[in-house]
């Protein structure tokens, strides 16, 4: 008897991780194919590959350029967050769910428009000051790179910054606020206890820093990831990239490594609703400088980007000629969004309701499910192109392996969010919700889905809006003859035609934006409607 | 001593103090009774300054720490607090919880107060634990250690026993009554049980309906026999 049913317990876990297996495969082949090419042809003795994996002076110092850049970057972009969540609470409730709203509606623009947008201004400056004794912005270089980066990321880590200043419990800080000051506070009690929470958003954004290519070539730079990508432009071979990449991969994946109990803490930590660092307002005079100072910067960014696409457009007729030329690729950007959301949230949603529990089982899992942010984007655009390069004929397949890149790129990300929104709920209330019927069931589901359902609006977004602003790997799975709107952009910046792409970017800027609002509007509806949190009035 | 005039808070527009006016004297501690969501965190928290009160005046030792827009940092009014959880750092040992509250304290300082509080709520031995590594009960202690570290002119304590079974509660209520009395400070005891309150404290007070109103110990211990007698038929 107690045989039989430990069989079934077993076979029951094996059933669960064979399907968890099966959900990660879009992820996990492009990266096991790469891997697996590789490993052939090093084993047949490519002179190619062998000459590759001899390690020369440049390609060390540039690995070290790229790492200290990105490093430097999320670093840079990480501090700024800290400082905008903590100067919340200094305005009223109403100008800080704006200062909020401004941060994810600059969320999903691609980073290549606010290169746009800061190189347009920034000329005009220039210009500005041609006739006088001042020098010139160099619009080009590392100093040039790291900033746009910089503010490329900024929303991210702001919004880092403001999760983990929210993740700790009123208690916590209340306990400190009573014998010591609020910097001390800061300093002594919120940043190590949130020091998972960011290391993960310093991990994920230095991942994007190392990985992506598209805002330091734009600036005339030459990063590590982009040395990959002409290794493989230059022969063709995807071994060869391969070999160029192992070594930025190896460092990618030993901060993703290094990250780990940060991602799983953003995944899986309970207490995102704490509010106790909104009562931080008491700062010394250097750091409300400081504090203000990123705010300005923030708004300053908005501003940038107005002036830098919309204002170089110069009339609608501009943005309705960038529309009408551009249908195509609008369409194309368009089906490419939709479908990674239609195939990646259910598959975000499955990984996640099959998590395994044990703790090694855990760590396995979260390494394999973030593994491809360690991976530079042109790489997994090689996979793709191997895994699927038999079947790839016809229309259906130019427009799903953009899909793919996509979904293999950014569902790590779809994945955390979902999952952050399920350890959200209060167990006890999932253990309520059972007693209604099995997990899947249709009572189960009435009482657990709209619980899940802001985490899945706001997962669909990111997927959305994060596919539409890929690059690296699209730029080598796209149909022959198509192309995404972000490649045209891309495209057009490179030939320094900026008249013509503002037009685009601000069509880009506006689809990303709408969605998003769009999505945080119904989400509190949503939450208007089931009621979802409670107030936090006290005893 | 802690002194309320006139102080009075809401939240959503809804009335939580409706103008309370009390005093605790040093060496003195009042229990604050009152049923859940009566205010009574409320009250500590607008007395430790965790919360601003939207009017009235509260002093500590004389010395006015809210008034008419007026409102001193909670670390400088020199108070210790417990909360309704232990409220312990997840990264720091219990030493260190300590050590944190005496910052300001020269080395030699810091070690004496450590020492002497440690062994009073008997937890040298587990100094170098963290609070993952402790139990409940334990966590307790070390929260009233840290309350009363720096020696605070008043102490603030919210319910500091609930969630606790009942012979956790019997072996903390006269330590915790010990160490306060040795501490001098005047102390607010907030509590929902009446049983706990009478071990506990030296003066009483109702919190009902915004308002509070002091409770004679002997009119408390009616009450108290009347529910117990109820509760027993």
């Amino acid at each position: 008897m107690h045989s039989t049913i430990h069989g079934k317990v077993l076979s029951g876990r094996i059933v669960r991780f064979m399907i968890l297996l099966l959900l990660l495969l879009p992820i996990i082949l492009p990266i096991g194919v790469i891997l697996v090419l590789f490993c052939t042809s090093l084993a047949s003795g490519d002179t190619g590959i062998t000459t590759q994996l001899v390690w020369s002076g440049r390609s060390g110092l540039l690995l070290i350029k790229s790492t200290v850049y990105a490093a430097v970057c999320a670093l840079t972009a990480l501090l700024i967050g800290i400082l905008y969540a903590t100067a919340l609470p200094r305005f009223s409730r109403q100008v800080s769910r704006i200062m909020i709203v401004l941060i994810i509606a600059l969320l999903p623009i691609p980073p290549y428009i606010h290169a746009l947008a800061w190189n347009n201004v920034l000329s005009a400056f220039n210009t500005l000051i041609s006739g006088t004794s001042y020098q010139p912005f160099a619009l080009e270089g590392w100093i040039m790179a790291w900033w746009v980066q910089v503010v490329a990321f900024l929303p991210f880590a702001c919004l880092i910054g403001i999760i983990a200043l929210h993740a700790i419990s009123r208690d916590l800080i209340d306990a400190a606020r009573v014998v010591s000051p609020d910097i001390t506070v800061l300093s002594k009690i919120i940043i190590p206890i949130s020091y998972p929470v960011l290391s993960a958003g310093f991990g994920f954004l230095f991942l994007l820093g190392i990985t992506e290519y598209s805002i330091p070539s734009l600036f005339s730079v030459d990063t590590y990831a982009l040395d990959i990508f002409a290794a493989f432009s230059a022969t063709n071979v995807i071994a060869i990239a391969c070999a160029a990449a192992l070594p930025l991969i190896a460092v990618a994946v030993c901060v993703l490594v290094l990250c780990q109990p940060g991602i799983r803490a953003l995944g899986e930590f309970p207490g995102w609703t704490g509010t106790g660092s909104s009562q931080l307002q008491d700062w010394p005079a250097w750091f409300r400088f400081l504090q203000y100072s990123a705010v300005i910067l923030i708004v300053l960014q908005v501003g940038v980007f107005i002036f830098g696409t919309a204002g170089s457009i110069g009339s609608l007729q501009g943005i309705g000629t960038s529309i009408s030329t551009s249908g195509r690729e609008i369409v194309y950007s368009l089906e490419i969004g939709i479908l990674a959301v239609l195939i990646g949230i259910p598959l975000a949603a499955g990984i996640v309701s099959l998590m395994p529990k044990g703790k090694y089982a855990k760590n396995v899992f979260w390494v394999l499910v973030t593994l491809s942010l360690a991976i530079p984007s042109s790489l997994i655009g090689m996979g793709l192109l191997t895994l699927f390069a038999a079947v790839m004929i016809g229309p259906i397949w130019g427009l799903l392996l953009p899909v793919f890149a996509g979904i293999v790129r950014f569902l790590p990300v779809a994945i955390i969010i979902i999952s952050a929104q399920v350890h959200m709920i209060d167990p006890v209330l999932l253990d309520a919700a059972r007693f209604l019927g099995d997990i899947g069931s249709a009572s189960y589901r009435r009482v657990v889905a709209p619980m899940i359902a802001p985490g899945i609006f706001i997962a669909a977004v990111f997927l959305f809006a994060l596919t539409l602003g890929e690059l690296g790997a699209t730029l080598l799975v796209a149909a022959p003859g198509h192309q995404t709107l972000t490649m045209k952009i891309y495209n057009y910046l490179h030939y320094g035609s900026f008249s013509a792409v503002a037009g685009l970017c601000v069509l880009m800027a506006g689809i990303t934006t709408i969605a998003t609002l769009l999505t945080m509007f119904g989400i509190s509806l949503w939450i208007k409607r089931f009621r979802l949190f409670g107030s936090d009035a006290h005893d | 001593m802690i002194e309320c005039t006139d102080v009075k808070k809401q939240y959503n527009k809804t009335p939580v103090l409706s103008g309370i006016s009390f005093q605790v004297s040093d060496h003195i501690i009042a229990v604050v009774l009152g049923r859940s969501g009566s205010g009574k965190t409320t009250l500590l928290r607008v007395i430790a300054g965790l919360d601003q009160p939207d009017s009235g005046t509260i002093r500590i030792d004389g010395q006015v720490v809210d008034e008419d827009g007026f409102h001193e940092h909670p670390s400088r009014r020199g108070i210790g607090m417990m909360f309704q959880t232990p409220a312990l750092w997840p990264h720091l040992t219990l030493e260190e919880h300590i050590r944190y509250v005496l910052d300001s304290l020269s080395k030699d300082e810091q070690k004496k107060q450590v020492d002497t509080l440690l062994t009073m709520t008997d937890l040298v031995a587990l100094k170098d634990r963290y609070p993952s590594e402790i139990s409940g009960g334990q966590a307790r202690r070390i929260a009233l250690a840290r309350a009363l570290a720096g020696n605070p002119r008043c102490l603030l304590l919210d319910e500091p026993l609930i969630n606790l079974d009942s012979d956790l509660k019997d072996s903390l209520i006269p330590l915790i009554r010990e160490m306060i009395h040795n501490s001098r400070a005047a102390t607010v005891y907030v509590t929902h049980d009446r049983a706990e309150a009478l071990l506990i404290g030296d003066k009483f007070f109702m919190l009902e309906n915004g308002t509070i109103t002091p409770v004679l110990r002997e009119d408390l211990e009616c009450m108290t026999a009347r529910s117990q007698s109820k509760d027993s038929r």
